[in-house]
This record gives C-alpha cells, structure tokens and sequence, in this order.
C-alpha cells in the first residue's frame, strides 16, 4: 500500500510540475507579458519598469526558476484587476466552486447508480429503452444549452427558482442540475453496461442456481463487482466536472473560481489566470489521486501490482 | 457479406445529411442574410406564436437578424470545425499511434507519457489559457481542438499496432526486407484505418459541443460569424423575452450531436463488431 501511495504522489508531483511549465510557457514563450499586462498606450518608462519588476529582463530560465520558487510560496502576483493577491482571490472563490461541484456530483451519482442498474436488471424492456434514450439524449446536448433550458423551466415558466446568484438552497438548485446532467447520462449509460457485463458473470449464474432471491443477486454479487468501472468514470467525469463548472458558473452568475478565471481573461488580468489555473489543476490532480485510492480499496489486487 | 443496417442508423443520416447540405448551400437556403439586421423587426417570435410573422419562420434576434438564417450558416462553423480539427488530431493520433506501437522501446514510451500528461490535465482549462493567451480566432480554435482530440486515437492505433506487428503478414514483410515506412504505409495502416474512422465519428460529435462552449464563453469564432455556440450566448441575455434566441440553436447543436454519436456507435458495431458492447449503453 505504502508502494502505492509513493508511486501515486510521483506522479501527482509529475503533472503538478507539467502544469507549473505549461502555465509559465504559455504566458511567457507566445508573448510579452508586459504587453499584455498593460494598457496599448502605456509609455516607454512604464513598459521598462514593469519588465524590470517583473524580472523579464533576466534569462528564461532564471526567470523560470523564479516562477516556481514562487509558486511554491503560494505567491502568484497582485492581481491587475482587483489590487490583492491572486492566490487570495482565488483560495476566497474556492468553497462556492466546491459546493457547485460536489452537489452536482451527488446528484449524478443519486440518479445514474439506481436508473443504471434498474435499466440493466430490467433490459429491453421499455424502462431499460427510456433510461437509454435519456442517457443519450443528456450526453449530446451542450451543458450551457441545458442550464439555459433549465433557468428557463424553473426561472421564466414556472417561476419558482432564481435564475442566478448564491446564497439559498434555491439558488443551487438549477445550477447544480445543469451541472449534474451530462456526468448523470454518462454515469448511468455504464453503469448500465457494466451489469450488465458483470450479470452474465458464472458466479452470479451460480448465486442464482443456490436459489438466491433476485433482489440480493442484482445487489450483492454484481453491483460490488461492477463499482470498479463506476468508480473509473466517476474519475473521468471529474475533469468534466470541473470545466462544465466554469460554464455553469458563467451562466448562473455562480461567483465560483471558474467565473473569477473567465473575467479575468476578458480583462487580461494574467497574475489571477495563473493562479485560478493551478489552483484548478491541483483540484483536478487531488481528485484523481483520491479515484485511484478508491481503486486501491475496491481492487486489492492492485496494491500487490504497484 | 451485406449487414442488415439498424433503423435507428437510417433515422440518424437524416439530420447530419440535413447539416451537411445547410453548411455547403448556405447561401442557397437560407432565407436572409445572417449577418445583417432589421431594426425595424427585432426579436420577433417564431411564426406559429400569435406574434410571429410567417416572414420570420424561427423568428429574429435582438438586432433582428433571422434566426433560421443564422443556424443554417452557423452549421458550416460547426461542421467545419468538427471535420477539420477531428482530422487533424486523427492524423497526429494515428502517426503517433503506430509509431509508438511499430517501433516500441524510446518512441513508444515517449508516446505513452504525451498520452498521461495530456491526459492529467483538463482539456477546457487547457484551451482557455491557449486561448486567453493567443486570442480567439477560427485557426487558433482548429488547432486547440485537434489537440484535445489525437489522444483517443493515439491509445487505439497504438495498441492494435502491438499486436499486428506480431501477426505473420508483417513478420514475412519484414523478412522480406521490407523498410519500415512500406510496412506501416501498406499494411498497418489500412488494418488500423478503420479504428479511426470509428473514433472520428464519435469525436465530431464532441468537438462540436467544444466548439459551442468556447463560442459561447466568447472563447470560440469571434463575432459577427454566425455559430451555433455565439447564438446561444446572445439567447441568454433575452431569454424572458426572446425564449426562441437560444431554443434552436440549442436545438441544432444536440440533434447533429446526437445522430452523430448514433452513427458512431452504428459504425462501431458495423465497422469492428469485435468492439460491440464497450462503453455502450
């Protein structure tokens, strides 16, 4: 287990370390950040003076080295924008983003586990062809269109819900769906399969020739075989999640971390896109850590491989 | 031997077919130019509303510009952008792939790690700090796109590639002395092919609603081109008194992505019945 873990934060370190390169060639390789940092009209003696402040005057790869021992220190810059620390603003939108998304995922999970594996254990009767045909139908419309379908529902016909802003349960509520639609579609389509994968499986045939009662068949023997698939894509919907989030927040006003990053690139405030980036990133990263330890717990023949 | 081809297949041409003839005849069809306003009718509703003039059949946008004009045009964006980025990224994916999997050793693993980081990263926040930084444009938008895409090829190619450089036809090829180009040209490829076009059918689809979400973030086509995903965007802002501004558009976008995934998945059972089943609901 320990093994595991080690090899685990390798590579979490690894793709922190890809990301920290990306976002620094990126700002700094296609462009002068000086430029875009300031206004199209500044001076001469400001454009000098910031590029010295900056330390874009010195190599690349000092100024590289700069980067990251910043980075370490949590130190992204003062945003252009706000006059605060970036990573300030950003750790402060942190908890609205959370909410969003962990509703949202425990949502998908409520929904798409049971409409998965009634769907499998009823298959090709209308119900199995109902969940399918919505599971597909969730998966091909474009997220921003169903939050917009959405507030329209819930906001302009039926007049129940607010159409944006945070606070309330109410206001979660339509957001947290339009989120929670695309990850349930898919959640439930292999669920769905990955019964049914698992319900032709000999030992459930012999679960079933000992005379055990449907019910503890469907829950018992194949639901515990079929979680490791759920977890995967519960792992893969999770990068999903997240950008799906940034739209979500955009149009529910949601005043999230992918809201802020958004603004801050309309505005060219680049100090709060670094940060908002990582800080997205590192949630990424620490998401799918946390999915391969839940492989670990489901799977013990993992931990022996690693 | 000749399959039965799946109704629900049939059923699914209609739409995409319907798409690809609005993106080609554009000019042709559509009723209006998308791009010019009537001040004088603004946000008119559809023509079967009591408001509606059957001028107008899906009604006008906040600058009046006629809304069934704008998605037959926006259609040509969207299918451009699904075709060309998918292409793209499928040739990247399929060179990749198979070099990977013919050569194995430094190459491959090379390839493997392009593949995890790529991978490790997601892909949206990826495009929109490439795209915050080189600005919106239809070009920067293809590239960004086919990137996002060449690592589902890249894993498929790859993997089939390992396994025929071991069949007897390639091992004969090579004792023949055969270089190494010819053999991947004349028979890797064409065994490896039909994978990626399997792939590409279901990436169109996916590359489409990318396209619309970054559009739609004012990330994607930059304005006055008419796009799926920027009609949408303009649809929020009057959505209690416009409903019809984002419906349709909307509406077009999930219909085309939805045949397109039916296709993909016709294509998959049809093309390579071996993959039946996987990730199908």
């Amino acid at each position: 287990m320990r093994e595991f873990l080690i090899q685990k934060l390798g590579h979490t370190l690894i793709v922190v370390f890809c990301v920290l390169t990306l976002v620094f060639v990126v700002l700094h390789a296609t462009g002068d950040p000086v430029m875009m940092m300031l206004p199209s009209n500044a001076s001469r003696e400001e454009i000098d003076a910031l590029t010295r402040s900056l330390g874009l005057d010195r190599p690349l790869i000092v100024q590289y080295g700069h980067f990251l021992a910043r980075v370490a220190r949590g130190d992204f810059g003062v945003s252009l924008q706000h006059q605060q620390p970036a990573m300030g603003l950003v750790v402060e939108r942190l908890p609205a983003s959370m909410l969003l998304a962990g509703s949202a995922l425990a949502l998908a999970l409520a929904v798409a586990l049971p409409l998965g594996i009634f769907a499998a254990a009823r298959r090709g009767t209308a119900l199995d062809h109902l969940a399918v045909g919505l599971a597909a139908l969730g998966q091909s419309a474009p997220i921003f269109w169903t939050g917009l379908m959405l507030m329209l529902l819930g906001a302009v016909i039926l007049k129940i819900l607010p159409t944006s802003g945070y606070g309330t349960w109410r206001h979660l509520v339509l957001p947290a769906l339009t989120l929670a639609s695309y990850p349930m579609a898919a959640m439930a389509r292999l669920v769905r399969s990955g019964m049914l994968e698992v319900l032709d499986a000999d030992y459930v045939r012999t679960a079933r020739a000992k005379g055990l009662p449907e019910r503890g068949v469907v829950l018992k023997h194949t639901l515990k075989n079929a979680a490791m698939p759920i977890v995967t894509v519960v792992g893969l919907q999770f990068g999903l999640l997240l950008g799906g989030a940034i739209v979500c927040e955009m149009i529910f006003a949601w005043p999230g971390v992918g809201r802020l990053m958004i603004f801050a690139i309309y505005n060219r405030d680049f100090p709060l896109v670094e940060a908002a980036v990582f800080v997205m990133a590192m949630v990424f990263v620490l998401g799918n850590l946390l999915v391969d330890l839940c492989y670990a717990w489901l799977d013990p023949r993992i931990k022996l491989q690693a | 031997m000749p399959r039965r081809v799946p109704p629900v297949l049939l059923l699914a041409v209609a739409p995409v077919a319907a798409a690809v003839v609005c993106a080609a005849l554009a000019p042709q069809l559509a009723p209006y130019d998308p791009t010019r306003g009537d001040l004088s009718a603004r946000l008119q509703p559809p023509a079967w509303t009591a408001a509606g003039s059957a001028r107008h059949l899906l009604g006008t946008d906040q600058l009046g510009r006629d809304i069934l004009s704008r998605i037959i045009f926006g259609a040509r964006v969207s299918l451009l952008v699904g075709v060309v980025s998918s292409l793209i990224g499928g040739t990247i994916g399929l060179t990749l792939g198979m070099l990977g999997g013919y050569f194995r050793g430094r190459a491959d693993s090379v390839v493997a790690k392009l593949i995890d980081v790529q991978l490790a990263f997601p892909f949206l926040l990826f495009a929109i700090t490439v795209i915050a930084v080189l600005g919106p444009s239809l070009p920067n938008l293809l590239i960004i796109l086919a990137l996002s895409g060449w690592v589902t090829y890249a894993r498929v190619v790859r993997g089939q590639t390992l396994s025929l450089r071991e069949t007897e036809f390639i091992q004969a090829a090579r004792g023949l002395g055969c270089p190494a180009w010819w053999i991947l040209l004349r028979h890797v490829l064409p065994n490896v092919l039909s994978y990626a076009l399997v792939i590409m059918t279901t990436e169109i689809g996916r590359l489409i609603v990318l396209e619309s979400t970054l559009s739609f973030l004012g990330l994607g086509v930059p304005p006055p081109t008419p796009s799926w995903g920027l009609a949408l965007a303009d649809g929020k802002e009057y959505l209690i008194n416009g409903w019809w501004l984002a419906t349709f558009p909307g509406l077009a976008i999930m219909i085309v992505v939805l045949c397109m995934n039916v296709l993909g998945d016709g294509a998959r059972d049809l093309l390579e019945p071996r993959l039946r089943g996987r990730g199908r609901g």
